[in-house]
């Protein structure tokens, strides 16, 4: 299988666009779910060493530990996080050794249990996939602290740091974007450009995934991006109504569609541009008996890791790859 | 009686700040339900209404007292009104607006709208907030004693009213009281001592009752010597659980557990059907349905907002359907409104899920309003925002698409519009204001829009989450009662006869609010 965006986006079709601030999230519509991966929160998970993340599936159906995915709890022990997908068949036991821990100075395992989960700030999840390899659990520690500093909390490697500072701000961006019928995954722009290419097996995974990937993951990005003052207005990719060619409602409702059409055919180019370019696969776990594969794509535009079976993508999270040459072109503007 | 319109004139007209407070804190007052929302914690709704409580109590604590009267008030409001008002000294220096009189019908009238759980709660929580002063068991000891319904509240409530009873005397008091009770022969000084505790709050209760209810809340005797029918029906139903009939249903479920466990729990249901409250048969019909008992309830007599969240779960019959239609148009005929044509636009995104602790009551709230509205003026038109047809039964889905079925609304000529919605705008975020300017500068178009906002959005210095500040937000919990968003809405435009306005439908009010017990009695 020759795999592209457009083969990662097999069998969705984009929702209306919803903006707010500086970052926009085009909605990815499918009837076309595959309906035998559970929910992710359900797995039990515990740390056996540091760096080693343990996971149990109790239930009949396979699952995805999410690309990017940390555990948080409040036992005295130390939070973990991996920069990896992990497939989880039904009714198993397996574990991730190179996973790295997230709080610097916290010692002690996890003990199993449903932990609540998260995923890494974008940035910090970037990293995470980079050295997913890397067999050293204090890995992140740098990423966390320099993301730390950036957002303006204490500068030390604990990722809680920056879930308690900013929980009130992030429960509002996440209030600003919602979920929408048949949705299993999303494109997300920040400031015009693609931030990131999420897709989920089915409705009710998408819809677990959607509070810590858009809260937290995608949230930081908004929050760095507003932290830097750069002031822009209308925000990028945003285009106005234009009141000058308004003469009655009839106008003003063209005015407005133009407005909306502007803003989606400039984000289509945007996409159009790098859906047919092939990655470069490497497979990093196979099951034998259903299939399943999780698979590194590199090479193209965007990184990032799927779980696929021979004829179909349902599991993808991709990011922009920072050597590719649609991330040196010049941010997109109208 | 002081001037009023020359006070409000000189105390709040010509003050700067005043009409941020106002708005506020009506904001508040109508939609805080002391629970976490869609977008706030529960920790981000406290800390907000400590702020804007004590903003406007500072202001000055009559027109604290007479907004926390307005109908439309929430429940929690008047609990966190009535204990901030006994919490502070009554000071004349500070010249609040009315008398000391007047404030205790305030606290009087806050109270008596209370339902009666929610009323124990209150007084329970006096004890944690540690307001324990004359004026509090001048408020408590009446209010519970001259209950007719003391009887019941004993059997239901008993721990809580302890509680509370030992709370208002104090533990040695109680102590004292209880092993007074106890006794058959009472000496002239143990009568004393429960006139001055029991009797002297009782306006017209039967002295007799209200000693046994008081010695079976503190189980002060021993079972056989209570007369009252429910006492005796309690100790009775532990050995025959027909007993429980006309016992109120937690505590016939709670004897059936201790003493019965053979008996199906479907039973409770048999057993308590006759004593439940409409409320309480509305709430257990998923219960009977499973367990295929048939509990009747009338839900002509349940709130308007309470019949969607009920439909949401178990559907809307023809019954359900047919009390949501005659509840709306009473309400719509309480809108001091007179459009012949309105546009209705309601928002029915994803976002009005609600929190995990209040699963779809802002949609219910929401849709009540829409149905209220679609009752009032001879002609209405309703677009939502996720482009579906309105339908009470459609669930929260998709963005909020506002600006697009504005304007479709506006091609249609109506006299007025009302939004229905949380505020929050995401295709894309500000669009609507947008929008709404172009329509106001450009076009001319200069009908009167209103935005009724459902969701308490702490974050937002307004506390209810603006659209535009072109367009008054007044907040939502109970259509039915809209006298505080009303009040709101004309203090924004005109602050004087506004608050006059305010007070001219507070006051009659208090008057009118039933006194318990003999004030001049007991004095202040």
């Amino acid at each position: 299988m020759k795999i592209t965006i457009s083969e990662v986006l097999k069998g969705c079709t984009p929702g209306r666009m919803q903006s707010a601030g500086y970052m926009q999230v085009i909605p990815l519509i499918s009837d076309m779910v595959d309906d035998r991966f559970g929910p992710f929160g359900k797995l039990l998970t515990s740390t056996s060493h540091y760096g080693t993340l343990c996971f149990e599936n109790r239930s009949d159906s396979p699952t995805i530990f999410p690309l990017g995915a940390g555990v948080l709890t409040k036992q005295h022990a130390q939070n973990h996080a991996s920069g990896r997908a992990k497939l989880m068949r039904a009714n198993s036991e397996d574990s991730i050794d190179d996973a790295a821990c997230i709080q610097e100075s916290q010692g002690g395992t996890i003990g199993s249990g449903e932990h609540t989960m998260t995923i890494l700030p974008y940035s910090i999840r970037n990293d995470a996939f980079e050295i997913k390899d890397q067999k050293e659990f204090g890995k992140l520690w740098p990423a966390i602290q320099e993301f730390n500093r950036s957002v303006g909390v204490r500068t030390m490697a604990h990722l809680e740091y920056y879930l308690e500072e900013f929980e009130k701000t992030l429960d509002e961006f996440i209030g600003q974007f919602e979920i929408v019928p048949n949705q299993v995954g999303a494109i997300i722009i920040l400031n015009g450009q693609v931030a990131g290419i999420e897709r989920a097996p089915n409705y009710e995974f998408w819809k677990e995934l959607w509070k810590p990937l858009i809260r937290e993951c995608y949230g930081s990005a908004s929050l760095a991006f507003n932290k830097t003052g750069v002031k822009v207005s209308p925000p990028l990719g945003r285009m106005p109504v234009n009141d000058h060619k308004v003469k009655d409602l009839d106008s003003l409702e063209e005015q407005l569609n133009r407005a909306d059409d502007y803003e989606w055919a400039t984000v289509k180019d945007l996409i159009a541009n790098f859906i047919t370019q092939p990655f470069k696969v490497k497979q990093e776990e196979k099951d034998s008996t259903s299939g399943l594969c999780v698979e590194t794509l590199t090479d193209g535009q965007f990184t990032g890791q799927i779980v696929r079976d021979s004829s179909f993508i349902m599991y993808a999270s991709l990011m922009p790859d920072k050597n590719a040459r649609f991330n040196t072109a010049a941010n997109f503007s109208i | 009686m002081v001037n009023l319109p020359k006070v409000i004139e000189k105390k709040f007209v010509v003050t700067k700040g005043v009409d941020k407070i106002l708005e506020s804190s009506m904001s508040l007052f109508g939609t805080d339900m002391n629970r976490a929302t869609h977008y706030n914690t529960i920790e981000d709704i406290q800390l907000s209404r400590a702020k804007v409580h004590n903003a406007l109590f500072s202001l000055d604590r009559s027109l604290y007292g007479c907004i926390a009267c307005l109908p439309g008030t929430t429940d929690t409001t008047k609990m966190f009104s009535v204990s901030r008002l006994l919490a502070a000294q009554w000071n004349e220096d500070d010249k609040p607006i009315l008398t000391v009189d007047h404030e205790r019908k305030i606290i009087d009238h806050l109270v008596s709208t209370l339902p009666p759980n929610r009323m124990l709660n209150l007084f329970n929580s006096f004890s944690t907030t540690k307001i324990n002063n004359a004026r509090m068991r001048k408020t408590v000891l009446p209010f519970i004693l001259n209950s007719s319904s003391l009887e019941w509240w004993s059997v239901k409530y008993r721990k809580k009213l302890k509680n509370v009873l030992i709370h208002c005397w104090g533990k040695r008091m109680a102590s004292v009281i209880e092993k007074i009770l106890w006794k058959t022969n009472k000496t002239e000084k143990e009568f004393s001592i429960l006139n001055q505790n029991i009797t002297k709050y009782l306006v017209t209760s039967n002295t007799a009752l209200v000693q046994e209810c008081i010695a079976f809340v503190f189980e002060a005797l021993e079972p056989t010597r209570y007369v009252a029918p429910l006492f005796k029906k309690y100790y009775n139903a532990r050995h025959d659980f027909k007993e429980a009939e006309g016992l109120p249903k937690e505590v016939i479920e709670g004897i059936r557990t201790t003493f019965h466990p053979k008996v199906d729990k479907a039973e409770t249901l048999k057993v308590a059907e006759k004593s439940m409250t409409v409320k309480e048969k509305r709430l257990v019909q998923n219960q009977a349905k499973k367990s295929d008992v048939k509990v009747e309830w009338d839900p002509i007599k349940q709130p308007l907002v309470e019949l969607f969240v009920y439909g949401f779960k178990m559907g809307f019959d023809s019954k359900v359907k047919g009390a949501i239609n005659s509840k709306a148009t009473v309400a719509a005929k309480t809108l001091p409104f007179n459009y012949k044509y309105i546009g209705i636009l309601c928002d029915d995104s994803f976002s009005m899920s609600g929190s995990s602790d209040q699963k779809l009551k802002a949609l219910a709230i929401n849709y009540a309003t829409c149905k209220m509205l679609q009752q009032f003026g001879s002609k209405t038109i309703t677009s939502c925002v996720s482009d579906r047809t309105f339908n009470i039964t459609n669930k929260p889905a998709g963005g909020t698409n506002l600006a697009k079925p504005f304007v479709s609304l506006l091609k249609h000529n109506p006299d007025a519009i009302f939004i229905v919605s949380d505020g929050y705008e995401n295709a894309p975020e500000g669009r609507f204001n947008e929008v709404l300017k172009i329509a106001k500068d450009k076009l001319k178009i200069d009908i009167p829009i209103y935005h009724f906002n459902p969701v308490i959005a702490a974050e937002s210095k307004t506390a209810a989450k603006k659209l535009s500040d072109d367009i008054v937000v007044t907040p939502v919990t109970n259509p039915e009662k809209m006298g505080l968003g009303l009040i709101k809405t004309l203090i924004s435009t005109d602050p004087k006869s506004g608050i006059l306005e305010l007070f001219n439908l507070v006051l009659p009010k208090l008057e009118k609010t039933k006194q318990l017990y003999a004030r001049k009695a007991i004095g202040r």
